[in-house]
């Protein structure tokens, strides 16, 4: 049987308990408005407060504010609710169900960086399939390079086909 | 927490309302389309004064928020039961608790695996259970010993379980940071 990916949360997920809330203020307003016309309390009802706005030519510039920031936030619950979970982990062939998040290969790699030979300190970023060493360079290892490439291509092999890409800097003597 | 399968469907029918609502404020105060100078308010107040409004207003209050608190708890985790049944014979049977056995997963992975703080989370799957380990891996680490260890374990859960009731999933994330270590780093 076919497992399911393992993925983030969803955007959608987050702005769903934003919309839930909204749901409970809406209802807020049309229960106060039940209560108020039929004199379970004193007050004056806010929708009918809010309807009375609508015979302006003009909104004011509350109402303005707060039509643009819904317009806004709706666009916004519209497109998170097509977004797909993002994939929080990459597949590793094998006869093992293992799972290797881009962190840790990063982390790999510039522990693998580091411990070749005249490198003083190294740092690597993934994106997508290909991991980019940033590697600062003892004075005249120019040579490390090819060997940077080679551990890290080492450390990973078997876990994650990424394309290596390094960049070295020499430090100042 | 779970992801019930209404954020998606009512997130978007939402998020129509509030464009909808805030286009018409647009068009109310740049008159682009025009609806607004059509709006005849008299209708809605004539609505509002009526005397079923209130009792209308009172309902839909309680079904949205009926809805609205549905939809928070369900995305509270539930515990996936953890009874699972073995292959039986004749008239016996036997349920096994997988519980019972996730412990016993987590330390073979932290035993074998160049891996620390392994954390477990129990699914249900069809006919099964999903047990997905999850640890931080150590930066010193090579492929080859994360590889072994979970093949080793997905052996081992495939040799005791082979009609599939327990199936195991290894998830390594980075490693934790450098001041939650317990031992120092010794270059």
């Amino acid at each position: 049987m076919k497992l399911r990916d393992p993925r983030r949360r969803p955007v959608v997920s987050t702005l769903a308990v934003l919309a839930a809330l909204l749901l409970i203020g809406l209802a807020a307003v049309l229960a106060q408005h039940a209560a108020s016309e039929r004199g379970w309390t004193g007050a004056d009802s806010w929708l009918r407060a809010a309807l009375a706005v609508l015979d302006d030519p003009r909104p004011s510039v509350w109402v303005l504010t707060g039509g643009i920031a819904a317009a806004l936030l709706g666009l916004w619950f519209l497109v998170a609710a097509f977004l797909p979970a993002r994939r929080s982990h990459l597949p590793v062939d094998g006869i093992g169900d293992l799972w290797v998040s881009p962190r840790a290969v990063e982390a790999l790699a510039s522990d693998a960086a580091e411990r070749t030979p005249g490198v003083l300190h190294a740092a690597s970023e993934m994106r997508r399939r290909r991991l980019k060493v940033k590697a600062l360079l003892a004075p005249e290892h120019e040579a490390a390079v090819a060997d940077i490439l080679e551990a890290v291509g080492a450390r990973l092999h078997g876990i994650a086909e990424v394309e290596i890409v390094v960049q070295a800097k020499e430090a100042n003597r | 927490m779970t992801t019930p399968k209404a954020d998606r469907p009512a997130t978007a029918v939402i998020g129509l309302l509030l464009l909808a609502a805030g286009a018409a404020v647009v068009d109310w105060r740049w008159d682009l389309a025009g609806m607004w100078t059509r709006l005849d308010t008299g209708e809605v107040d004539a609505a509002v004064d009526a005397g079923w409004f209130p009792w209308v207003a009172l309902a839909a209050a309680v079904a949205l928020s009926a809805f609205a608190l549905w939809w928070l708890l369900a995305r509270l985790p539930r515990r996936a039961d953890g009874r699972v049944a073995l292959a039986s014979s004749g008239s016996d049977r036997i349920d096994l608790d997988a519980r019972s056995i996730v412990p016993r997963l987590r330390d073979d992975l932290e035993r074998s695996a160049p891996v620390d703080r392994v954390t477990s989370r129990r699914s249900e799957l069809r006919g099964g259970q999903l047990v997905q380990l999850r640890a931080n891996v150590d930066p010193r680490a090579d492929a080859a010993s994360l590889v072994n260890a979970a093949g080793s374990l997905t052996e081992a859960v495939r040799t005791a379980f082979p009609d599939g009731e327990i199936t195991v999933r290894v998830l390594v994330d980075e490693p934790r940071r450098e001041r939650a270590r317990r031992t120092p780093r010794v270059h």
